[in-house]
């Protein structure tokens, strides 16, 4: 368990800013997800928090202590790296023990705790065999075990799930939540998957191109995004922006989208606008439904695929491309005319120019 | 231990032990070679300025050695090129056998320069050569190979090439099977034929790979020396190297003043082409 | 039937290509089972009429030529050693850290192989004799080391980069420093290219001529390839057998070598550029 405080870390790798005045502060005890996509930064944010990188600038506080310079080894921080860095020399036990001989403890009492935390990831039957004869899944485990089996203040993991196939990554995020929560750790994990973000953290910070663009409670950010580049990260798949303009007439305020218009509770300043909205907040309504249903519009699906069971459907109107994502399977053999309805309490207003988010 | 204090502590050393062994004496031979300093008589040491320079510059034999050496290096080069390519081809197939084969082919590289050219010294001895048998039965000839002049030119130029043809022909086979093979296929499913499928396909990938093969060769036969010196046993041949020019008049006479300018000259020119050359290497690292 | 034609080419080239390589080295190794007589036969013989084992065995005992062994197995070990001591950590900075005079410092000591030995060879030469360091199978292993060290340090780099930094880091981040991650994790990685290089070294010394036969004088110092050249001019003159079964003495352990490092005689040959 421990706080951990980043405090304007900069780095630049030559001549390239990779990471540009981050500061956040993360609670002892919760899940956090770093959020962004390939390139921006994460791994190299995570890094320095562990030691193996020195920043260009800024410090890092570990419990209110300055180890922004201090060695790897002694920062008692756990990494978990996308490649599992398991050593191939040596066998699945002697990996797990790692960390425990170095810190010098008994034969036996490193027995004893490899077992243990072999029987809880199930992979006690592995702990003879050597790095190269585990499959992927097995691989991460191992690499589980040895950063849990430390009990450290702080665990890091850098996109632990990428390279694990589609069906073993929804299996590995629901464990990995419950194991995580056993042991009451403080946790960052990166990502570049939204989902991830969503299903497993308390607290999440968008990184964009070394910039820290929004941090705090998952639902919090997610509802409430800073601006185009966070709705872009947080959003799977890709959120559809659409130009808008807002219009005042008789006092009501009416958002004009080529599709169709909408009336506004809120008062906004005409002029133009981005609208933002969620494949998943665009519903294919049935026939009889529409014209009556509100804020619909009608629009021609051309494609779907199915992921799982759901549905990825790309439409289009008035010349615009739009994605929906549908939470059942949806086949189609020819493009078809369908009728879209628009979630009008998700929508995101962001301002033309500087892409903040204006509405809500 | 900070970082930057490992780098220094690694590099530093290793820096100055170069230094010293490979860079101070070529100071010390700029120092020598503005002196008249012959080891046999060494109360005799005294500056004479550019003097042996001078003479370094209107010697003969200097230049035949310049000649010399370039001969040797473009002579050298082009044959074990091509040597070099037929092992590499003959390597590449696939078939029983292969890797006794190219283990038994690439043996020389190993080998001491001067044992080979020991070797190749037992072929051409004279009343007892091999060669000369050969070459008698078949066309009537004799040559003595050891005297000097072309015949001598020419056996150097086979024990450089019997020794590092290898080496050549090692690394383009490493450059050929590095060729992705699905481009090769899809050539031949085109119906390519197996000329064009080298000279379209092949080639283009193993030229970085030449290019390092020949600049290493090239670097290294600038300091031709071994087999001239086992070849030729004493007096002139007309076909001494730099390297072999510098033993004779520096070192068999001990006279370090001029040796030294020898060497000035020698170490400049190398230096200047190594590195001309090891810049080329930045571009085939990350 | 043009396929036929290339198959033929490649048997007659394969033939031609292994006469001229095993040829010398056949040659030269039936000439020291030879007798006195039969090395001057005209025409050369292809075979000994008279087999004789005889000179392999009395070869020893001409007093120098263990004196030359021992000098040369001296001269390569220190130059081995030397060459891996200062070229394995400049290897691992260079191939870890990305500091700012990196490529200068690996390029000049790239360039330092490249100097020709003759043009060096006086002044050490000169410089030894102060010491009283000539004729010293020491002093050669010194220098060798000298030039051997850019090979280290090049071909070590690139084995070294082929591991993964996560994995020293990991290890970092377990609680060791960096020393006991370039010993636990590092070196045990690297063994194979390791023992390639230091044998490759090992030979490249074993085999050197020209700063051997200048810096030394006499048996206390020579190494094999020295005392090998001088059997042909002077003691042996023409006792080719005596030659012969001594060179080949000489080449037996470098053959040995080159079995084991076969797989690595690129990277170990090229500077680690070609791997």
């Amino acid at each position: 368990m421990a706080k951990l405080r980043v405090e304007r870390l900069t780095k630049c790798f030559h001549g390239k800013k990779v990471l540009e005045d981050i500061t956040f502060e993360i609670r002892s005890g919760s899940f956090s997800t770093i959020l962004g996509p390939a390139g921006s930064g994460k791994t190299t944010l995570l890094r320095i928090i562990a030691g193996v990188e020195k920043p260009d600038g800024g410090r890092v506080y570990l419990d209110d202590e300055d180890v922004t310079y201090l060695a790897p080894g002694k920062r008692n921080v756990a990494l978990v790296y996308q490649t599992f860095a398991l050593y191939p020399h040596m066998k699945v036990f002697d990996n797990i023990a790692s960390p425990l001989k170095a810190k010098k403890i008994s034969l036996s009492e490193i027995k004893e705790k490899v077992s243990h935390i072999s029987d809880l990831l199930g992979i006690k039957h592995l702990l003879d065999r050597y790095p190269r004869e585990l499959s992927g899944g097995e691989k991460q485990r191992v690499a589980l075990a040895r950063a849990l089996v430390k009990e450290a203040k702080l665990y890091l993991f850098d996109e632990p799930l990428t390279n694990l196939d589609y069906k073993l990554r929804e299996t590995a995020r629901t464990e990995l939540k419950k194991i995580c929560k056993f042991f009451g750790a403080t946790l960052i994990y990166a990502t570049p998957d939204p989902i991830d973000a969503l299903t497993m953290s308390d607290d999440t910070y968008i990184l964009y191109n070394g910039k820290l663009l929004q941090g705090g409670p998952v639902r919090q950010v997610y509802d409430l995004v800073a601006d185009i580049n966070v709705a872009r990260i947080f959003s799977y798949p890709s959120i559809n922006l659409i130009n808008v303009e807002i219009e005042v007439r008789n006092g009501k305020t009416y958002l004009k989208t080529p599709f169709i218009n909408i009336e506004l509770s809120h008062t906004l300043d005409p002029g133009k606008y981005i609208l933002g909205i969620r494949p998943q907040d665009l519903y294919i309504i049935s026939e009889k439904d529409y014209p009556s249903s509100v804020n619909s519009f009608p629009a021609r699906l051309h494609l779907t695929y199915i992921v799982g069971s759901e549905t990825i459907a790309y439409a289009e109107a008035e010349g615009i491309e739009l994605i929906l994502h549908l939470p059942y399977i949806y086949r189609i053999t020819e493009p078809k005319n369908i009728n879209i309805s628009i979630n009008t309490s998700r929508i995101f207003l962001f301002d033309e120019r500087s892409w903040k988010r204006v509405y809500p | 231990m900070k970082d930057k204090h490992l780098i220094l502590v690694t590099t530093i050393p290793t820096l100055l032990y170069l230094f010293f062994w490979l860079f101070y004496p070529f100071l010390y031979n700029i120092y020598y070679s503005l002196h008249y300093y012959r080891l046999p008589r060494p109360e005799l040491f005294q500056f004479i300025g550019i003097s042996n320079y001078l003479y370094l510059f209107s010697d003969a034999d200097f230049y035949l050695a310049v000649r010399n050496t370039i001969l040797f290096i473009a002579v050298c080069l082009t044959l074990e090129f091509f040597l070099g390519l037929l092992i590499a081809l003959v390597l590449s197939r696939e078939f029983k056998g292969i890797g006794i084969l190219r283990t038994l082919l690439i043996m020389p590289i190993l080998i001491p320069s001067i044992s080979i050219a020991i070797l190749w010294r037992l072929m051409i001895f004279p009343q007892m050569s091999v060669i000369n048998y050969l070459l008698n039965t078949l066309f009537n000839i004799d040559v003595h190979w050891m005297a000097g002049g072309f015949p001598t030119f020419l056996i150097v130029i086979l024990i450089d090439a019997w020794q590092w043809s290898p080496f050549i022909g090692l690394i383009l086979l490493a450059g050929m099977l590095g060729v992705p093979i699905e481009l090769i296929e899809a050539a031949k499913v085109d119906g390519a034929s197996p000329t064009t499928v080298f000279f379209k396909i092949i080639l283009p990938y193993l030229k970085p790979v030449i290019l390092i093969a020949l600049i290493l060769r090239f670097l290294d036969l600038i300091k031709l020396f071994d087999p001239i010196y086992a070849v030729v046993t004493g007096g002139g041949s007309g076909i001494e190297t730099l390297s072999v020019y510098i033993y004779k008049k520096g070192f068999k006479v001990l006279d370090i003043g001029y040796g030294g300018s020898v060497s000035v000259v020698f170490w400049i020119g190398a230096f200047v082409a190594a590195n001309l050359f090891v810049r080329r290497f930045k571009e085939y690292l990350a | 039937m043009m396929s036929k034609i290339w198959s033929f080419a490649l048997v007659v080239a394969i033939c031609l290509l292994c006469i001229w390589t095993l040829f010398p080295i056949y040659y030269g190794f039936i000439t020291a089972f030879k007798s006195r007589v039969e090395i001057t036969y005209w025409p050369p013989t292809l075979f000994p009429t008279e087999f004789t084992t005889y000179y392999w065995i009395t070869v020893w005992f001409d007093r120098p030529t263990i004196a030359y062994y021992r000098n040369t197995l001296i001269a390569s070990f220190i130059s081995t050693l030397i060459a891996l001591a200062f070229g394995l950590p400049t290897a691992y900075t260079c191939a870890r850290f990305n500091f700012r005079g990196r490529a200068d410092t690996l390029f000049t000591i790239l360039t330092f192989r490249f100097l020709p030995p003759a043009a060096v060879v006086l002044p050490v030469y000169v410089f030894l004799r102060e010491l009283a360091l000539i004729d010293t199978p020491i002093s050669l292993g010194l220098i060798y080391g000298a030039i051997n060290i850019p090979i280290a340090v090049w071909v070590l780099r690139s084995y070294i980069r082929d591991i993964p930094p996560e994995l020293e880091e990991s290890y970092m981040i377990d609680g060791y420093s960096r020393f006991r991650a370039f010993v636990n994790i590092t070196l045990p990685l690297i063994r194979p290219g390791l023992i390639a290089v230091a044998l490759i070294i090992l030979a490249l010394s074993w085999g050197e001529f020209l700063f051997a036969s200048l810096l030394t004088t006499s048996s206390a110092g020579k190494t094999l390839p020295v005392g090998i050249s001088e059997y042909m001019g002077g003691e042996w003159g023409y006792e080719w057998n005596k030659i012969m079964a001594i060179t080949f003495y000489a080449i037996l352990p470098l053959i040995v070598i080159f079995y084991i490092v076969r797989r690595h005689l690129i990277r170990g040959l090229t500077f680690g550029i070609v791997r």
